[in-house]
């Protein structure tokens, strides 16, 4: 048989194996032997480099290099199936254009250097003043490259100014967390997707942006069983054309709906009233509004609802008075098991901590939490925005596992566990994503405090709302440094002063944590080309270079090095590349940081059980037999080791420490920027299912671009003909922040509403963030890219 | 032999349209049907590139009956250049 006929006939049986496990919904199947082509290519498991999801691959690799992926059957998360760049992923460590050499800015024109050269720039800028760097990274980080920051930052140089991307996305649902369950990250786990009779889609897009997660939806309606979609949106999308119903709602109007369907279910006395008499307080907004809120009694509560009549919902979201009753009718339902998701279209809101805390609030007032199938659940949009952004806790104000800087118990602890001598951690918090841009893009004689940033696994300068205040000013500011880690020339890189070359997925060793508490591990498969080196070697060998230095920081305790790290009792040299791999620094960091992990109880277990398993959720709790159980259902008695024996659901984390969560009211209020007769359209902005965030992987990657080769902006056919604008024709699109010239899709993939735009944002060529607002939540600190007043104007034409 | 790109698909259709979907299937050339379980047609895609199979996949998807299509497996061992090109802008 010629090998091509072989692969082929592998290929069928693992078709034919998918679908038959599919057919019976069987979930952790043994990959079968002869799906595989044997011989030359070793197979090994990895998580996905891209979303939030948490999709498992088998890797195949021959001769060094990565030949072929393979949707991993034993994966719960994806049961052997992949998406469009899950099944591309590998591609993107094969770009002709990969960083492979430190590049350092001299006469105006990066330079190839050293190594040695690299880490003594990173040195000397630290030691300037420590308290002027800043450490920007993402929810791309693995989990021990995110610790290995937040060490050196906090517990080495003593400063808090580190952030992640995830600041972008993530913010609003961690507040939203905590305003309701004292606690963050969601209770319910995918496998509520598989038990839900309702879905509820919260401006969310799954179809395209988690489409593996969405198939799984659909899957259940293929074996005949009766799943209701209901999307909530502002666009028509991919997620819409599945939806038995589709409720377009005007952009910002969510927290409308969430009230109105509160003020219904306490109108009619369809709440579950023993869940809240049991589990529940109520809070409202100060002001100006914080994390706490205020206590408010259930009269207050229904006196502030009383305004959210059907008709007054629909006067203000534009969705039917009828829509609005129907949603409230079956969160009434005891016997109907609702899930909500969301992602973006209510995070990246500037009442984004408001809109999670209503619809966390929506099932809990109708006791629709706690059974699977009954759950709000935010999803990521990032492979490690929990397990590293939120759990390692890479913001500026957080420390690992849950603590923040403020607290005095908190910095002891964690001054004890990295043995570093007490006040080492800086007390105050550093500056948030946008703060720290802001000041980096500050003279120092006005305010602006910090004088470098070090950036990985991330591209702010594509990323950021409005570059134009927040990035592009610092490039003019004498003494002003940027240093970007990364693996493609990016729209950051190409601004920086020093360049490194990093590793990428299985070019190192990693670890991520999904969208479901979902902890994952993955070994090095193939070696990074030229110098390009691991970020996590990157950070210790800068710490030691300052270690050498006789920076105090870099020591701990005992004058050790703060990575120390020891194999058979002898120090090894991993600051030396060629020795990085001599002991398993992943696996010592872990180890160290699950110290952290029980306090908030989401318990790691042992970095060996994440090597046997497809991930764990956590808390993964020890059982008497040895073994490590994880945990599906969190504060639900039935599941979650934590719970009071006897309780079918506990909040053990509450906010007001008496078990109870929280549920709030807050009112719907105009966004900061409307439309108006200037800037008529609404702007929204986001992602398509080819590309990844800014593209600089999957622009890469052939057949993703040239399925998706440029943005473009999606119109409404009616306002396209008002302004005798044609399908392709390229226009200006303006807000008060830019202009950007771009080709408009009419009835494309997705479908704005009269009055709506959208673009999305992978296109370096075409940067949408030179336009969008950077107005955020006054809690997450997270910006609203998801609507801004915008105008078209046909090319050498007035405008519209 | 050039570059190949052989994926490992399924098919979720709606049943009561699968013989006549599965006659449109089959008069691609570069499609290999299985046997249809129930509601997804397990099948082999053999492009002649990968840029080739995104598009046949898409235009898979675009037929009236489909409603998913997923992807089990994808093997570009045999593909002379995996990204030939570096991306634009760069």
């Amino acid at each position: 048989m010629e090998r091509r006929d072989f692969i082929k006939a592998s290929a069928m049986t693992a078709a034919t194996a998918a679908a038959s496990r599919l057919a019976v919904a069987q979930d952790g199947v043994e990959p079968s032997v002869s799906a595989r082509h044997a011989g030359d290519v070793r197979w090994q498991k990895a998580p996905c480099r891209f979303c939030g999801t948490g999709c498992h691959v088998q890797v195949g690799v021959k001769g060094g290099k990565v030949v072929a992926i393979a949707g991993d059957q034993q994966a719960e998360v994806n049961r052997g199936l992949l998406c469009v760049k899950g099944y591309h992923v590998a591609l993107a460590l094969y770009g002709k254009d990969r960083l492979t050499r430190p590049l350092l800015r001299k006469n105006g024109k990066l330079v190839p250097i050293s190594w040695n050269e690299a880490l003594d720039v990173i040195a000397d800028r630290v030691m300037l003043d420590p308290k002027g760097f800043a450490f920007y990274g993402s929810g791309q980080w693995t989990i021990p490259e995110g610790y290995a920051a937040q060490k050196f930052m906090k517990g080495g140089l003593s400063c808090n100014h580190i952030d992640p991307n995830a600041r972008l996305c993530m913010a609003s649902a961690v507040t939203g967390f905590l305003a309701v369950y004292g606690v963050d990250e969601p209770a319910g786990v995918y496998d509520d997707l598989d038990r839900a009779d309702v879905v509820i889609l919260w401006g969310n897009n799954p179809a395209e942006m988690h489409p593996v997660l969405f198939s799984r939806i659909i899957d259940r309606r293929v074996r005949g069983e009766k799943v209701t979609i209901i999307d909530l949106c502002t666009r028509h999308t991919r997620s819409s054309q599945h939806a038995d119903h589709v409720l377009l709602f005007k952009p910002h109007t969510d927290l409308a709906i969430a009230n109105g369907i509160m003020h219904l279910l306490v109108e009619r006395g369809t709440f579950d009233r023993e869940f809240v008499q049991r589990h529940c307080a109520f809070r409202g907004d100060n002001e100006p509004m914080d994390l706490a809120g205020k206590p408010i009694d259930f009269a207050e509560f229904k006196r502030r609802l009383a305004e959210y009549t059907p008709e007054k919902v629909q006067e203000i979201s534009g969705v039917s008075a009828d829509a609005i009753r129907m949603m409230a009718d079956l969160f009434g339902k005891r016997d109907v098991r609702i899930t909500s998701l969301w992602c973006m279209g209510m995070n990246q809101h500037t009442r984004g901590t408001a809109i999670n805390a209503l619809v966390h609030s929506v099932h809990l007032l109708s006791g629709h939490f706690g059974r699977p199938g009954d759950a709000p659940t935010s999803l990521t949009g990032q492979p490690s925005a929990c397990g590293t952004a939120r759990e390692v806790g890479t913001l500026a104000h957080a420390l690992p596992g849950g603590r923040v800087v403020p607290n005095a118990a908190h910095r002891a602890e964690s001054e004890q566990i990295w043995n570093v001598p007490e006040g080492r951690i800086n007390p105050k918090p550093g500056h948030h994503t946008v703060l720290m841009w802001e000041k980096f893009s500050t003279p120092p004689e006005q305010g602006g405090d910090i004088h470098t940033i070090w950036v990985q696994v991330t591209n702010p300068a594509h990323s950021l709302p409005n570059r134009h205040a927040l990035v592009d000013p610092s490039r003019k500011i004498p003494g002003r440094f940027l240093i970007v880690s990364d693996v493609y020339p990016t729209a950051t890189t190409e601004i920086a002063d020093l360049v490194l070359p990093s590793a990428l997925w299985v070019e190192k060793n990693g670890m991520f944590g999904n969208s479901e508490r979902r902890t994952q591990q993955w070994y090095r498969m193939v070696k990074p080309p030229g110098e390009a080196r691991d970020d996590c070697w990157q950070i210790i060998a800068a710490a030691r270079r300052l270690f050498e230095r006789g920076f105090e920081g870099m020591k701990d305790k005992d004058g050790r090095f703060l990575f120390h790290t020891e194999k058979a009792g002898k120090e090894v040299p991993i600051w030396d590349f060629a020795r990085y791999y001599d002991v398993n620094v992943d696996e010592h960091l872990f180890e160290e940081y699950r110290k952290f992990s029980t306090y908030k109880h989401k318990d790691l277990a042992p970095y060996s059980e994440y090597v046997k398993a497809r991930g764990l959720r956590w808390p993964v709790v020890k059982q008497p037999d040895g073994s490590w159980k994880e945990t599906r259902w969190r504060f639900a008695g039935f599941d979650d080791p934590y719970v009071k024996k006897g309780e079918n659901v506990e909040f053990y984390h509450s906010p007001t420490n008496d078990g109870r969560a929280q549920i709030w009211f807050s009112p719907y209020v105009l966004p900061p920027e409307v439309p108006d007769d200037k800037f008529p359209f609404w702007l929204c902005t986001g992602r398509v299912l080819e590309h990844w965030h800014t593209g600089t992987m999957t622009m890469r990657i052939p057949q993703l671009r040239s399925a998706m080769p440029e943005a473009y902006v999606e119109m409404n056919r009616d306002d396209a003909r008002r302004l005798g604008i044609q399908n392709g024709e390229r226009v200006a699109l303006e807000t008060r922040r830019g202009t950007l010239e771009l080709p408009v899709w009419i009835d494309g993939r997705g479908s704005p509403p009269p009055g709506s735009l959208f673009v999305p944002f992978f296109d370096e060529k075409r940067l949408i963030n030179e336009l969008t607002l950077q107005a955020h939540c006054p809690i997450s600190k997270e910006p609203d890219y998801k609507k801004c007043a915008a105008r078209v104007r046909r090319l050498g034409s007035g405008g519209a | 032999m050039g570059p190949v790109a052989i994926a490992a698909i399924l098919v979720t259709i709606d049943p009561s349209q699968d013989q006549a979907l599965r006659a449109v299937l089959r008069a691609r050339g570069d499609l290999e049907l299985g046997e249809t379980i129930g509601a997804r047609i397990p099948a082999v895609l053999d492009t002649g590139d990968a840029v080739e199979a995104e598009r046949a996949l898409r235009e898979i998807w675009d037929l009236p009956g489909v409603s998913f299509v997923d992807v089990v497996s994808v093997d570009f061992s045999e593909a002379s250049e995996l990204s030939p090109e570096p991306a634009p802008g760069s």
